[in-house]
Parts: structure tokens; C-alpha cells; sequence
């Protein structure tokens, strides 16, 4: 059935909030359990399904890049849940105030997931609008989930803010094309629209991509990013950077390839423009970050640059390279972030400077955390150099050679600054009092794994094959 | 002939002054005086709607936004006691930028408005205002209903409910545990560190 893993999702979110009522406290990690048992079946039933086709007359359809995506998806909430866990369990050794309610996090978090993957498979502007809206209302309520943390709130309000901004920008996009189309499908737009390019079309574009920049965080439209990431819980900073990124690129591509398919060719100097202006500044700015979370915060504003290589041209390989991409780098930046919330559990710090000497108080760690920040870095033979190749020879078949220059440079840079944080955990002694800092054994599991991810996938190239033979046809389907 | 003219006049009267009431929605000071004020704009968006033959979606909108959202944000501004509650007074660049990039939007705006060709119905059918209609097509799994919409915006709905009240919840006192806001038996445990559970 088409539609299985999206309803075991919110199948789970449901019964998670009805069994909360009827456990008691101690009982309670339950939720998280009966959560990742959801993901499980979900993930299972995706992976199961072979079958493309359309649900509901035409207003859902499951096709290869919506599959995709919502292994993507599926697998990003799935080690999210695990890294949530002994936060909200209380299993950590430096308490984490105004944490709790668990089932409802689990919850709520379950039922954003369900709106991306809602997003990705939606044909028409109101499903693809009200589940962009699933996807990120509740977010707001899980950036300010520490209740008195003045940081968490700040970040929910200032979420909330200019997410609505971007959402009232997209409506009146939305609004723009339905007029001049009189269409409310997303393919018969994206096949009308050509013969309609005028000032409103421009419009439209504008309002569109700004709206599509804002939720894939790339600049100009990035300002959101840092207080959210800073300030919300750490695994929520985690799910927002790679599945919200996630969900951003799912955006670009409804937008960018469905709607505007057709112009995407003559758009592509806007498109390289983007790109370079958001892996500069990201790149920069991240330099001068002390805070490990906003300073992630700038790499993926960075890394979302690199992401816009692929919309280049645009050919059939960039929707390969951009999934796996994708893929890539949620396993990469979960693999970074999995040190940083288990440094934080034991710690309770978050700033650069406080990892010095990890290479003492916890080896392995660091030698993880290592690999993975030099596979978002793009050291050869890491994932992390494969997606970016795969991207920047998109870039460099669509002529724009300044562009793979600049983001080689741009590459470079990001050596830098991942190397501060590589320096303080090898080269910077630790604290005189400093002892080992253990780890327990769901992040160490979580962390292996997300490890292997990083050095398999960039010597085994099975997966990038598999994505691109599953995608070849699904752009030229689009632009016939 | 007669009912055309009073349609238009209706409009532009209707038109005009909701955009003097969204005006002072803007610059009123005060922060009951701006919820009637938008109460006002509302109101008369809902009249706009009954021009256009759309009375459902005029009582849909008098009574979600009218009956509902404006006053919920009344009962808050004199619940928490910030009716009389003074903004600060935007700095001189701020005010200057604003106002530009407000005009400019409303430029570009009215000039795309003015100069495409916007599409009308090209189905060609009778826009209804039948409420069984309506109804049907909302919960209408054919091609012609919207019933994934529907459930998705159920779902937001949940969630956003679960999620406002789980922030606006009381925050509890320092000494209880943090995992259910402390208010169920058993969370001894929990009132305590790891480290300092491990050595006990």
C-alpha cells in the first residue's frame, strides 16, 4: 500500500500520546521505545514497497524521488528519537532543566515527520501548502520545548516569526500562480506556466524562491538559523539540520523542478548566484562562531549551498547527486552531533573551546567526531568528498566552472574552521581535573553505526548507483 | 442595472473601509484598541465575501475569525493586563526602511496586479455557495476532493494544540523533577543527578 509508512507515522504519534496516559513515571521510556518501533515498521514498509503510483485521485503520489525522500526522512527522525532519549529519560549526568513531557515530544516530532513526508509525495498547492505547515508549526513547539530556558523560548518566538513571514510569502506565490494558471495541480502549472511569463510570473518566482530559500536556510534567507539552532534542545537542533534541511530540499525540488521546470534552464545564473552567496557567507561567518550549535548552524547554512550545485543545468544526475547527497550529510551531521549531545549529557557544555583534550578523556569519540567533520569538510575518501564531487561535476557540465572554483575554495575554508574544533579535542590539553568521560551504550551503538555510514558510503558507490538508476527518468517525466 | 451599481459601490465603501480600519490596526498604540480595530477589518472582509456570492465562507469567516481569533486575543491582551501597554517607538532608520520596503512591495504589487492577465475559472463552472457542496468535496477521496488536506490540517491541528500546551504549561518549582513537570508519584528517582544517583 502507497501510503503505509506515512500512516504508520502518524499511527504511531497517536498512540504514543493515548499510551503515555496509562503509564506510570517509571514506565514511561516506554514511548520512546514504542516511537522507534513506529519508525521501524515505517522505515520497513518504504523499504518494502516497490510499487509507484497515485492515491486519491492524483493528490498523493509515491514515485521514485518521493521514495527517496522518505527513507531520507524516515532515518533522520529515527536517530533523532535515539539521541532524545536519554535526554528525556534523564540519563545523563549534567541534568538538562525544563526537558520533560516525553510522549508529547515524541509526539509532536512524529507529526512533523509525517508532514514532510506528506510534502514530498503531495500534486496539489493546498496538500503541498497545509503539510509544508505540519512540517513546521509544531517545530516551533519543539524549538522552545525547554520551558525555562529564556534561549528556547527566543528560539520558538523567533521561529515562529519569520517562518510565517516565509509561509505568507509562499502563499502569495501560491496565490500568484493559481491566478495565472487557474490551476491548483502542480504538474498541469508546471506545464502552463511558460506560456504566462510576465511580470506576475516573476512575482510569483520571487515570492517562491524566497520562501523555498528561507526553508532550506540559504542566503539571504538564513537569518532564522543561527538563535534557532543555538537555542532549541540539542536534538532538536540535530532533527532541524538534517531533517529540516531535508524538507527544504523536498520543497526546491516541488518548486523549483515541478513548478518551474521549465524556467529552471534559464534560471540557472539566479540559481548559481544562490549558491555562491550561501557557501561563502556561511563559510565565513562560521569561522568566528564559539558556540559549537550556532557554529553548526553555519556549516549546514554552508553545506545547503553546495546543495544548490545540483540544481544546475538541470540534468538527470543532479537529482542522484542531491539525494545522495542528502543522504550523505544526514549521516554525517547526526554522526557530529551525536558527540555533541553526548558531551553535553555528560558535560553540560556546548561551547568550541570546551572539547579540548577529548582526545584524552574520550578517543574514540574524538577520532568519530574527527571522521565526521572532515567528511562534511570533503577529505577524500570520506562520503563526504563522494557528494560533493558528484554535485560539483553537475556544476561543471552546466559550464559553470568560476562556480566549482569558488566552492573548492569555499571547501578549503570549511577545513578550517572543522579543524578549530579537530585542534581543541587533539592538540589543546585537558583540564588538569579531567577524567574519562563514559559514554552509554544507545549513543555509542547509534555512533558506530552513524561512523560506519560515513567511511562506507564514500568507498562503497552501491547506493549513489541505486539512487541514480531509480531517478534517471523521473526528471525527464517532469520536462517533456 | 441598478443592483451592478449598488454591488460596486457597495464594494468600494466595504473596500475602503477596511483599509482604514488596517490602517489603524497598524498604527494604533494601543493594543485593545488595534484587536477591535482588526475585528473591524475582519467583519468587513466577510461583507467582500458575500458580494462575491460566497456566503458560507462569510460565516465561516465571521465566526472563526471574528467570533474566535479576535476574541481570544482580546481576552489575552486583558488578561495580562497590557492593554494600555506602549510598543517601543521604532528607531528613525527603522521606520524609513520599513516604510520603503513597504512601499516598494505595494508598487511592485499593484503594477503586477494591473499588468498581467490573471486567468479566469477555465473550468467554466458556476461558483456554488451550496454548503452540502462544499462538504462532500471536503471529505471526497476522488479526484475532485480534498480529503488529504482535510486530515492533514487535522493533524496540524493536534499538534499544534499538544505543543502550545506543553510550552505554556506551568513550569515546575526548582526542587521537583523535570521529566513530567513533577506532578506524578514515583519521579523520586529522577530528583537527582546520575552521578549522584550512582554513588548513593
Amino acid at each position: 500500500m502507497l501510503m503505509l509508512p506515512e500512516l504508520l507515522v502518524v499511527a504511531t504519534a497517536l498512540v504514543v500520546l493515548v499510551i503515555d496516559l496509562f503509564l506510570s513515571e517509571r514506565t514511561r521510556w516506554l514511548t520512546g521505545l514504542i516511537t522507534l518501533l513506529g519508525l521501524l515498521a515505517a522505515m520497513a514498509a518504504a523499504c518494502t514497497n516497490t510499487m509507484h503510483g497515485a492515491l486519491l485521485g492524483g493528490r498523493f503520489v509515491v514515485d521514485a524521488v518521493a521514495w527517496w525522500f522518505d527513507i531520507l526522512l524516515i532515518l533522520a527522525a529515527f536517530v533523532t528519537v535515539i539521541l532524545s532519549m536519554d535526554v528525556l529519560n534523564g540519563n545523563t549526568r549534567v541534568r538538562m532543566r525544563g526537558l520533560g513531557a516525553r510522549a508529547e515530544y515524541y509526539c509532536v516530532l512524529l507529526f512533523t515527520l509525517a508532514g514532510m513526508m506528506f510534502l514530498i509525495s503531495s500534486r496539489d498547492l493546498i496538500t503541498f501548502y497545509v503539510s509544508l505547515e505540519l512540517a513546521t508549526i509544531p517545530m516551533f513547539a519543539l524549538a522552545a520545548w525547554r520551558r525555562d530556558d529564556a534561549r528556547s523560548g527566543e528560539a520558538g518566538l523567533k521561529y515562529v516569526i519569520l517562518a510565517a513571514l516565509s509561509s505568507s510569502l509562499i502563499v502569495y506565490g501560491m496565490a500568484l500562480l493559481y491566478g495565472l494558471t487557474g490551476q491548483t495541480n502542480l504538474d498541469a502549472i508546471g506545464r502552463i506556466l511558460p506560456n504566462h511569463v510576465g511580470p506576475a510570473f516573476w512575482f510569483a518566482v520571487a515570492m517562491l524562491v524566497a520562501g523555498a530559500g528561507s526553508k532550506f536556510t540559504v542566503v539571504p534567507f538564513h537569518f532564522w538559523a543561527a538563535d534557532v539552532y543555538q537555542g532549541a534542545p540539542t536534538p532538536i537542533t540535530a532533527y532541524l539540520s538534517v531533517a529540516s534541511k531535508c524538507v527544504g530540499l523536498a520543497f526546491m525540488f516541488q518548486v523549483l523542478f515541478r513548478i518551474f521546470g521549465g524556467w529552471l534552464h534559464d534560471g540557472s545564473l539566479l540559481v548559481s548566484i544562490f549558491a555562491a552567496t550561501t557557501m561563502t557567507l556561511g563559510n565565513t561567518v562560521a569561522i568566528v562562531q564559539h558556540n559549537i550549535k550556532r557554529f553548526m548552524a553555519f556549516s549546514a547554512v554552508s553545506q545547503a549551498g553546495y546543495f544548490l550545485l545540483g540544481f544546475l543545468g538541470p540534468n538527470e544526475a543532479g537529482v542522484a547527486a542531491m539525494l545522495f547527497y542528502m543522504l550523505v550529510y544526514i549521516v554525517t551531521n547526526l554522526g557530529v552531533f551525536t558527540c555533541i549531545i553526548w558531551y553535553q549529557n555528560e558535560t553540560g557544555r556546548e561551547e568550541i573551546e570546551d572539547y579540548r583534550g577529548l582526545s584524552q578523556t574520550n578517543p574514540i569519540m574524538a577520532l568519530m567526531m574527527m571522521v565526521s567533520l572532515f567528511s562534511l569538510a570533503g577529505i577524500p575518501p570520506l562520503s563526504g568528498f563522494v557528494g560533493k564531487f558528484f554535485l560539483f561535476s553537475i556544476a561543471s557540465s552546466a559550464g559553470y566552472h568560476w562556480l566549482v572554483a569558488l566552492a573548492a575554495v569555499n571547501s578549503t575554508v570549511s577545513l578550517y574552521y572543522y579543524l578549530r574544533v579537530i585542534r581543541q579535542m587533539y592538540i589543546e590539553p585537558p583540564d588538569a581535573d579531567a577524567r574519562r568521560i563514559p559514554i552509554t551504550k544507545k549513543l555509542a551503538v547509534t555512533e558506530a553505526f552513524l561512523f560506519a555510514g560515513v567511511v562506507i558510503l564514500g568507498i562503497v558507490p552501491t547506493l549513489y548507483e541505486s539512487i541514480h538508476a531509480d531517478t534517471a527518468t523521473w526528471l525527464a517525466t517532469l520536462l517533456r | 442595472m441598478i443592483v451592478q451599481a449598488t454591488h460596486t459601490v457597495l464594494f468600494y465603501l466595504i473596500a475602503a473601509l477596511a483599509l482604514v480600519m488596517a490602517l489603524s490596526v497598524v498604527f494604533s498604540r494601543k493594543l485593545l484598541r488595534a484587536a477591535i480595530a482588526l475585528m473591524g477589518v475582519l467583519a468587513l472582509t466577510a461583507g467582500l465575501y458575500i458580494l462575491l456570492g460566497a456566503e458560507f465562507l462569510a460565516g465561516v469567516q465571521v465566526l472563526v475569525y471574528v467570533g474566535g481569533i479576535v476574541v481570544l486575543i482580546v481576552f489575552a491582551i486583558m488578561l495580562t493586563r497590557s492593554s494600555d501597554l506602549l510598543e517601543d517607538q521604532p528607531t528613525l532608520p527603522r521606520a524609513l526602511l520599513g516604510a520603503f520596503v513597504g512601499l516598494v512591495f505595494l508598487v511592485m504589487s499593484s503594477a503586477v496586479f494591473f499588468s498581467s492577465p490573471f486567468q479566469a475559472d477555465t473550468s467554466g463552472a458556476q461558483v456554488t455557495d451550496d454548503t452540502v457542496a462544499i462538504g462532500r468535496s471536503l471529505l471526497d477521496y476522488g479526484p475532485k476532493g480534498y480529503v488529504l488536506p482535510f486530515e492533514i490540517i487535522s493533524l496540524l491541528l493536534l499538534a499544534a494544540a499538544i505543543g502550545g500546551i506543553v510550552i505554556a504549561r506551568k513550569i515546575p518549582a526548582p526542587s521537583q523533577p523535570f521529566t513530567s513537570g513533577g506532578d506524578l508519584p514515583g519521579e523520586a528517582d529522577f530528583t537527582q543527578p546520575r552521578s549522584q544517583r550512582e554513588e548513593a
